[in-house]
């Protein structure tokens, strides 16, 4: 059943809300508080004021209306807010939609295109374990076991480092461990065709593309 | 034991590298999401910077407005210094070692040998000593392509020096980058950027080295070895943005010092990246061209602007980015800088030739010394590149080089509306081995004519190109 908020309960999700957008981690914190405080759902608390805000962040950065940095410290107040509430979360609630291993192939410094993704998959509910850049391919395969990851995306944009991806994907093949994970792939040379031919599970052009494609791989209904 | 005393102030290298281990910890996370954009958001407001950028104007005629950016930039450049990677240290300099580097720098420099080579000079806003072009940017090239390429480019008499092109493959293998593969790379690169330029007719002429060097091990394969690049080329030094370095980056510069040449270091300010707004990436071009000198040895370069959002800078808030730190590094030091311009239409395509006229007019008349140009297709795909665009892009730089920011304004506002449309979705072109004729390296006639249009379309905007 749909929480139906009073005027008071709403007025903390509208806080909640704004904090998000201003990237506020102390006020959206202390708002988590409240809402736990004044008897919100903490699951509501997330999908009533923390979504929205975080939506609104990521459609205005897709207008240009804001920047990388200020999505960034979005995201770290959402992730302030959740820390908060999700002590509280009643059994079988659940807000993350998975976690992404998510890196730059070895011998490729170029991060920026990583970075975005980065930011739009957290502010879109999925939990990033960023490895960096000039990542080995074993730190992908290992991390990916230890965090019990449902993704694997991997980031190049160099020619000399993509047969990397190549060897990621064969290497989890000979570990025996390819069918746990989706893997992905993006960044500059990379394409469809180079993603069907090393056997990943996808290819998105631009970080946004890369969000729809982690929903449909997960079957997640946007 | 030698002195490694400060020369003049300016750090010593052997003293940057100590300071890679016992700098002030920072992780990699902290600097990019922390420090960068809250030190820039802050030092923005503080100066009453936030929200200058004029996109209506894309060329700045307000140079109190670039001298007000030069010290935000320089402000920054003493607040933050450099982060290494590696070591999770802040390499950071005095105001002292700062100046000292900066005013010690080379206002001039020849590059190359004998009367190929080319004198790069520091330049005033709309100096009649015209802006350089070294073309073209490191697009990605076959084994087959890269040779012809280097040859075409080489015999355009107009571009001063050579530059681009990067190998995929050495003898029909795979690069791995950071494994002996790139080693050799790189010195198959440099071995065959030379005879190229011999091929041309050359021999003397100068250049950029070792494009190809994708980790240090290429340059450490090709630059001032025998058969290799001569140290009489620039040696290539670029390093991850916003403000930072690692071990690749000063392996490149030890190596280059030891063989004695000269380095050519840079990095962008990256609109749309931690450095975010126009206004943002403009300091953060300023501060890491500023620091390059004390900290990486450098004789050329500073002022690189880049805008993610389009992967490009000849949009508007790129173009306006590009001059602001160019006037400011200009009106303020007397460096010889070098900005690339970055476009995103393909070759054979007439907006191409659009994009290059505003990128390299905006820089010519901004006091830029030498231009790393063009970009064409953005750079993303292989062998789509001629040396058409390359001449076109060396005969605006030399006629613009004299007009007043004013007046290339006013040529940049009729460029815009010709390209501006597909910037976000560009007509990608074709590749060399459509457009030109591989036996005798001339551009096929619809190539040719397309170029002679735009050429008469930019005569007539008021850009005096030679008919
Ligand atoms: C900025 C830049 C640099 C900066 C990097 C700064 C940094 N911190 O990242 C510096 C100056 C350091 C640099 C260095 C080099 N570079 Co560089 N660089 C670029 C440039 C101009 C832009 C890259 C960028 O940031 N784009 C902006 C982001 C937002 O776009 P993006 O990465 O494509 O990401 C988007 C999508 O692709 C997608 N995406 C990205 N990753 C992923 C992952 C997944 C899973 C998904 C779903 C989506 C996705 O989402 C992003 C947002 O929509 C490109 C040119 C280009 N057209 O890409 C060259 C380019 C990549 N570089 C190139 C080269 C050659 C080099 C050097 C080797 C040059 C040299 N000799 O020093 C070195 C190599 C350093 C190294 N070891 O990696 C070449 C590569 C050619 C090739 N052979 O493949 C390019 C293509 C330039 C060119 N040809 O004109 N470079």
């Amino acid at each position: 059943m749909a929480f139906e908020p009073n005027d008071d309960q709403q007025a903390i999700l509208d806080e909640l809300f704004q904090a998000v957008i201003n990237g506020d981690t102390d006020r959206c914190v202390d708002a988590a508080g409240q809402s736990l405080a004044a008897g919100i759902p903490p699951l509501a608390a997330i999908e009533s004021g923390l979504t929205p805000g975080i939506r609104e962040v990521g459609d205005r950065f897709g207008r240009m209306e804001m920047f990388l940095p200020e999505m960034v410290l979005s995201a770290e107040a959402m992730q302030g807010a959740v820390g908060v509430l999700e002590p509280h979360f009643a059994t079988g609630d659940s807000y993350d939609k998975g976690t992404v291993i998510l890196g730059t192939v070895k011998g490729d410094i170029h991060d920026i295109g990583k970075n975005i993704v980065k930011a739009l998959l957290t502010v879109n509910g999925y939990q990033v374990i960023d490895l960096g850049r000039d990542v080995p391919l074993t730190d992908f395969i290992d991390r990916a076991e230890d965090e019990d990851a449902d993704i694997v995306a991997m980031s190049g944009l160099l020619t000399t480092s993509l047969p990397l991806m190549r060897d990621t994907i064969r290497l989890m093949q000979d570990d025996g461990v390819r069918d746990k994970y989706r893997v992905i792939i993006g960044g500059g040379p990379t394409s469809q065709e180079y993603a069907d031919g090393i056997g990943a599970d996808g290819y998105a052009n631009t970080a946004f593309d890369g969000v729809e494609l982690c929903d449909q791989l997960l079957g997640i209904e946007a | 034991m030698p002195s490694s005393e400060a020369t003049n102030g300016k750090p010593h290298i052997v003293e940057i590298l100590e300071r890679t281990q016992t700098g002030e910890y920072c992780t990699a996370k902290e600097w990019d999401t922390k420090r960068i954009p809250g030190t820039i958001r802050r030092i923005l407001s503080e100066r009453n910077l936030t929200g200058v950028c004029d996109p209506d104007n894309p060329v700045n005629t307000d140079l109190e407005l670039a001298d007000a950016f030069y010290q935000a930039g320089y402000g920054l450049a003493l607040e933050l210094g450099f982060l290494c990677t590696d070591t999770d240290r802040i390499v950071s300099v005095t105001q002292h070692e700062l100046d000292a580097a900066v005013q010690g720098a080379p206002s001039e420099l020849f590059v190359g040998e004998g009367d190929d080579g080319t004198w790069l000079r520091y330049r005033t806003i709309a100096d009649p000593y015209p802006m350089k072009i070294s073309a073209s940017l490191a697009i990605a090239n076959t084994e087959e392509v890269f040779p012809l390429l280097l040859e075409g480019i080489a015999r355009e008499r107009e571009v001063d020096l050579l530059g681009g092109g990067s190998l995929i493959t050495v003898f029909g293998r795979d690069i791995l980058s950071g494994t002996p593969f790139e080693t050799l790379a790189g010195f198959e690169h440099a071995r065959m950027h030379v005879e190229a330029r011999r091929r041309a007719g050359r021999p003397g002429m100068g250049g950029i080295n070792v494009y190809s060097s994708v980790t240090e091990y290429g340059q450490l394969g090709g630059y001032g070895v025998p058969g290799g690049a001569p140290i009489t080329d620039l040696s290539l030094v670029l390093f991850p943005s916003e403000m930072k370095i690692d071990y690749r980056t000063l392996h490149k510069v030890v190596h280059t010092v030891n063989v004695g040449g000269h380095i050519k270091a840079a990095s962008y300010g990256m609109i749309g990246g931690m450095a975010g707004p126009p206004e943002g990436a403009v300091i953060s071009s300023i501060a890491n061209g500023l620091l390059t000198y004390p900290i990486l040895q450098n004789s050329a370069g500073g002022g690189h602007i880049y805008d993610v959002r389009y992967l490009a800078n000849v949009n508007r808030e790129g173009l306006w980015a590009l001059s602001v730190a160019q006037q400011a590094l200009s009106r303020n030091t007397r460096l010889i800088t070098d900005p690339t311009t970055n476009q995103v239409s393909g070759a054979g395509t007439e907006k191409l030739l659009y994009e290059i006229a505003a990128g390299i007019a905006t820089a010519a008349c901004s006091g830029v010394s030498l231009s790393t140009s063009p970009r064409t297709a953005g750079g993303k795909l292989t062998d789509h590149i001629t040396p058409l665009e390359c001449r076109f892009t060396a005969e605006v730089a030399h006629a613009a080089s004299a007009l007043e920011p004013d007046a290339v304004n006013e040529i940049v506002k009729e460029l815009l509306p010709r390209y501006e449309d597909t910037i976000k979705h560009p007509d990608l072109g074709r590749s060399f081995q459509q457009l030109y004729d591989l036996e005798t390296l001339q551009p096929i006639e619809e190539w040719e004519a397309t170029y002679r249009r735009v050429k008469k379309e930019v005569i007539d905007l008021g850009i005096p190109l030679a008919a």
